[in-house]
């Protein structure tokens, strides 16, 4: 994995370009800017100031090249590409409080904004009049939406929103499009009917993310009362809920068709596994921090702590996760919803890191972290090697994470894995550039 | 100057009650959850059977209705005393998810109203159901609309 800090202000959104060479980044400002790849550093190619509030969201087409990005300020902007200059046109939403989301549908002839103004907003291009016109999804939406996501299909559109539900609409356009087929969803899909309702009944908080498998059966989604839901649409429509004992989890993304990875609050990726069955269970933290070491501290180290900060001791006051503060987007960098093989956040702390997730390999990794010493630490450090070659298809990890452990250091349990098992596998160069910490 | 002696009534109005927007949660109200039966977790305290006493008291939580809130709250207290410090972690591991969540919501609505012991034993329970449930479950209490 590979962090890379931006500047210092929070990173609301961002969005990668086809090849993964530039990325779209908003600095919590009115603006977008754009960083190109050299090397092994990034340089700000773009600016697009257009946006008259805070940026909420920004989506990035692959094939067709246009970004949209939506705001505050009520509107949302396609972005071309000409002679090397990004040219706005401007989308009238027809809304009358801030945008909060934006995605291009995966044929990228049309794009949902979900906006405060409790409805979704589909926009597709009339080319007679060679502008975008919006459709608007109301009813039955209670509440500001915070996130959307399209099924492959194109018409179908899954939206979390405040009233604690989350929702999946059909987004069916008949001017742009052909008439869908029957999916496990429904079959009758006329614009912005209501094909599945789950959540509130009193319990659940805010649906912060939501995301369709890259089959479009399932849709998994966060909300703020720490949980995690995932539904099967073929099994019939009862949630697997999994309450975890994290803060809550602010993003939410199908890496493969049973693993779904979330992350939030508490500053690091976490990897849920959903089985056939359709129930979820909760497999590791994907952040395996370095364990902390005790160190001597020197003399001069001790005045100069007592000098700066009152204190005899080496308090470190960093996270121990690469991120210091909570992600708020996940995004994948390389493969694609069905075989991910890198996914990439960015959060609060205005960094990005590019998180590596291998599908085989032998439990040697275990080397990377210091564990050279034999005392005990409060080790946050999650090993899906507990399992021993013998327990195959159950992999239930009902392990709680949080525990003191003490970690022997002769880890190598090389397993013959089957394929469907994945694991993570940090590289051993992890830059952790803390910055301002002064060793 | 003149002064207007109409009626002043319309200050009293609750303007929000009247806009299209308000956000109505769905009650589920007046449900059979009639809350925890008393003569059976009496009769289990006294017998000394504390385990079956909380989860006696823990079925069947009273959601929503006021004044089986107050008596499933006392109730609870009264049990969540009974227990020894040692036994309270015991306890706690017997629970499943649900459980440790809920107890939680108890714990907190015994820190709202305290009386001379009560914040002790609840903050023994506290610090056992955090580490069988995490912050998570106390982030359900805070977000959770049906208060017990």
């Amino acid at each position: 994995m590979s962090l890379h800090q931006f500047l210092l202000e929070p990173i609301t959104c961002h969005a990668w370009n086809r090849d993964r060479t530039q990325i779209a980044i908003s600095p919590n400002n009115h603006e977008v800017h754009i960083y190109q790849k050299s090397g092994n550093q990034w340089v700000k190619s773009h600016e697009l100031k257009e946006h008259n509030g805070h940026i909420t969201g920004i989506d990035w087409a692959p094939k067709s090249d246009r970004i949209v990005t939506c705001g505050a300020d009520r509107n949302a902007y396609v972005w071309s590409l000409k002679d090397g200059v990004w040219k706005p046109t401007l989308v009238i939403l027809r809304i009358n409080r801030a945008a909060t989301f934006v995605k291009w549908s995966p044929l990228e002839n049309k794009f949902a904004v979900g906006s405060g103004a409790r409805l979704i907003s589909v926009c597709y291009f009339e080319s007679d009049n060679d502008w975008w016109v919006s459709k608007h999804i109301k009813k039955p939406i209670r509440s500001t939406v915070l996130s959307l996501d399209w099924h492959p299909n194109n018409v179908l559109l899954a939206a979390g929103s405040c009233d604690f539900k989350c929702r999946v609409f059909s987004a069916y356009i008949k001017e742009v499009e052909e008439k869908p087929g029957p999916t496990p969803w429904g079959s009758k899909m006329p614009f912005g009917a209501v094909l599945a309702e789950f959540g509130g009944a009193g319990g659940g908080g805010w649906v912060h993310s939501v995301s369709f498998s890259s089959s479009g059966n399932r849709l998994a989604w966060v909300s703020h009362d720490s949980t995690v839901t995932v539904v099967d649409g073929t099994k019939g429509s009862t949630p697997s809920q999994l309450k975890t004992e994290f803060l809550p989890l602010l993003s939410v993304l199908f890496i493969s068709e049973n693993s779904v990875v979330a992350a939030g609050h508490d500053c690091c990726p976490m990897l849920f596994r959903c089985d056939d069955g359709g129930s979820l269970t909760f497999v590791s933290k994907l952040d395996l921090p370095k364990a902390s070491i005790t160190r001597n501290i020197s003399a001069m180290e001790r005045f100069r702590n007592m000098d700066k900060r009152a204190t005899t001791e080496d308090r470190n006051t960093a996270l121990e996760t690469l991120h210091q503060n909570s992600i708020t987007q996940v995004s994948i960098y390389e493969g694609d919803q069905s075989d991910c093989r890198k996914f990439c956040t960015t959060g609060i702390d205005g960094a990005m890191t590019i998180w590596d997730f291998k599908v085989t390999h032998t439990h040697t990794h275990g080397e990377t972290h210091t564990h050279t010493h034999g005392e005990t630490h409060t080790h946050t450090h999650t090993h899906t090697e507990t399992e021993t070659p013998t327990d195959r298809d159950t992999h239930t990890h009902t392990e709680r994470q949080r525990h003191t452990q003490t970690e022997t250091p002769t880890h190598t349990d090389t397993h013959t894995e089957t394929p469907k098992h994945k694991h993570i596998q940090p590289h051993t160069h992890t830059q952790r550039h803390i910055p301002g910490q002064v060793h | 100057m003149s002064k207007n002696n109409d009626s002043n009534q319309f200050r009293k109005v609750d303007v929000d009650e009247y806009d299209e927007n308000k956000f109505v949660d769905d009650e589920d109200n007046g449900e059979s959850q009639v809350g925890p039966d008393e003569a059976e977790v009496d009769s289990l305290i006294r017998q000394g059977n504390l385990m079956e006493a909380l989860q006696a008291v823990l079925k069947n939580p009273p959601i929503n209705t006021k004044n089986q809130n107050d008596r499933a709250e006392a109730l609870m207290l009264k049990v969540l005393s009974a227990f020894k410090s040692s036994d309270i972690e015991k306890a706690v591991q017997s629970l499943d998810k649900n459980g440790v969540d809920l107890l939680m919501k108890y714990i907190y609505k015994g820190f709202e109203k305290p009386s001379e012991n009560s914040s002790a034993t609840l903050l023994q329970w506290h610090e056992k159901a955090l580490s069988a449930g995490g912050v998570g479950s106390i982030v359900r209490v805070l977000t959770a609309r049906k208060t017990v």
